[in-house]
């Protein structure tokens, strides 16, 4: 197992370029995000190969028709499948959407009732697709990352909340430890920030049901938001981001919430304005602001 | 007494088999996000009700679901509650019973490729930061029974 473990990194590292997959949320948005995460991995030295993909597609089709779902997500595989690569996505539901999938389709006969539908705009899945997020290809470039980091996030404390469509079914996904995520803290620890662990870690950001059970939601992000002893919070995921930080602003609680590609951003010398704080994130701290000036001896 | 509908029962046996290997352990209840902050949803309940053929399984509750997926990750039985759950949401959808806002949210794929609509000021915003424009996408409609 190991051995193979070993065997696939290896050729992932070889791999430089991937069929781009930024989903709806971030294109539409949150296009800033696509924006950094453009650069950042072109500065890895990663090429991104812009395709016709659709919404990958998210739980609102799995839960009105499931095969559809999955003729729909096999239709972007197969895109990638014939331009011979391997998909780069940004979003957690567009990782979970398109590992889950993938996975199914493994079933041969399934496999069959997929392609006969995909017959009818002439594409077809062979299943040799394979799935990054946008973290893993950060993990897997761990020593690169260090190269980027000007300016070390040394006096700045931080929790982390990887979001539930990056880390479960993991069976199926493979991303990280789902009972006690891990990758996230480290790569923010790259960038020089103090990890704080804390207990509802995995506690979901409750945003698919927030329109219709809004009070339990809050309930929910408070507890959250209470148990984390940091100076921000860094999520993987762009809804959970939009999620903490809408709800927040009605719990008029101030913990600043970062996606890791802001984060990376400041590390790498932006200014707050630069990768968005002032126009994206809605909760602002002062305290934050001025740690981020603070250089440890 | 509890009655069984064996023709409901029967039907959805036909579609989610995986029913079948659920001993009602409950561990499912205890990971459930809708459990612990709505309240009143109980996977292990669902899956009980659907075993029985009771049709008061397909109800708007079912989207109390905050698609975590805790209850797959940790069922010990591989019954993966959460793919239940979907599964009788999509029987469900075909008996008309779903909140109002799901349909136009998956109307909006189906017909555009994309989860939000596109509007100018989405392009202008791109434009700015020298992105490429997005445009609608082919409808999904190619699929039988969309």
């Amino acid at each position: 197992m190991d051995e193979q473990k070993a065997g696939n990194r290896e050729e992932d590292n070889n791999q430089k370029k991937y069929a781009f997959f930024p989903g709806c949320l971030i294109p539409i948005r949150l296009p800033l995000f696509e924006k950094l995460s453009r650069d950042f991995v072109t500065n890895l030295g990663v090429e991104l190969i812009d395709m016709d993909f659709t919404c990958c597609p998210n739980y609102n089709i799995r839960d009105r028709n499931r095969f559809l779902w999955l003729v729909a997500a096999a239709r972007n595989l197969a895109i990638a499948e014939r331009g011979k690569l391997d998909i780069l996505t940004l979003c957690g539901e567009c990782t979970q959407t398109l590992k889950a999938a993938n996975e199914l389709l493994k079933d041969k006969i399934l496999l069959l009732k997929v392609n006969k539908e995909l017959e009818k705009i002439n594409v077809q899945y062979n299943g040799t697709v394979k799935i990054k997020h946008i973290l893993e290809l950060f993990y897997e470039s761990k020593e690169k990352l260090t190269g980027f980091v000007k300016k070390p996030l040394e006096a700045l404390k931080v929790s982390t909340h990887t979001g539930c469509h990056l880390l479960r079914p993991s069976a199926m996904l493979k991303f990280d430890d789902a009972e006690n995520p891990k990758k996230l803290d480290e790569l923010s620890s790259i960038l020089g920030c103090q990890v704080i662990d804390y207990s509802t870690k995995t506690l979901c950001c409750g945003v698919a049901v927030f329109a219709d059970y809004k009070d339990s939601v809050l309930e929910s992000v408070k507890e959250k938001i209470n148990d984390i002893r940091a100076d921000a919070l860094i999520v993987g995921c762009a809804t959970c981001f939009l999620q903490y930080n809408k709800a927040q602003l009605i719990l008029k609680t101030d913990l600043p919430v970062l996606h890791y590609i802001q984060l990376l951003g400041l590390a790498n010398g932006f200014s707050l304005e630069e990768i968005g704080y002032n126009s994206i994130n809605r909760i602002k701290n002062k305290a934050f602001e001025e740690k981020l000036n603070i250089t440890v001896p | 007494m509890t009655r069984i509908n064996f023709e409901f029962r029967k039907k959805v046996l036909e579609e989610i088999p995986e029913l079948k290997k659920c001993f009602q352990c409950g561990t499912c209840v205890s990971s459930c996000y809708a459990e612990k902050y709505i309240g009143s949803y109980s996977p292990r309940k669902k899956i009980l009700g659907a075993l029985y053929g009771d049709k008061e399984v397909l109800s708007k509750e079912l989207w109390k679901c905050a698609t975590c997926n805790a209850c797959d990750e940790r069922c010990p039985q591989g019954v993966n509650p959460y793919e239940v759950l979907t599964k009788l949401k999509n029987i469900a959808v075909r008996e008309n019973i779903c909140p109002e806002s799901f349909r136009e949210k998956s109307d909006i794929i189906i017909e555009t490729g994309y989860a939000f609509l596109i509007d100018e000021k989405v392009n202008n915003n791109r434009k700015a930061l020298g992105l490429k424009e997005i445009k609608p996408k082919e409808s999904l409609r190619f699929v039988k029974n969309g």
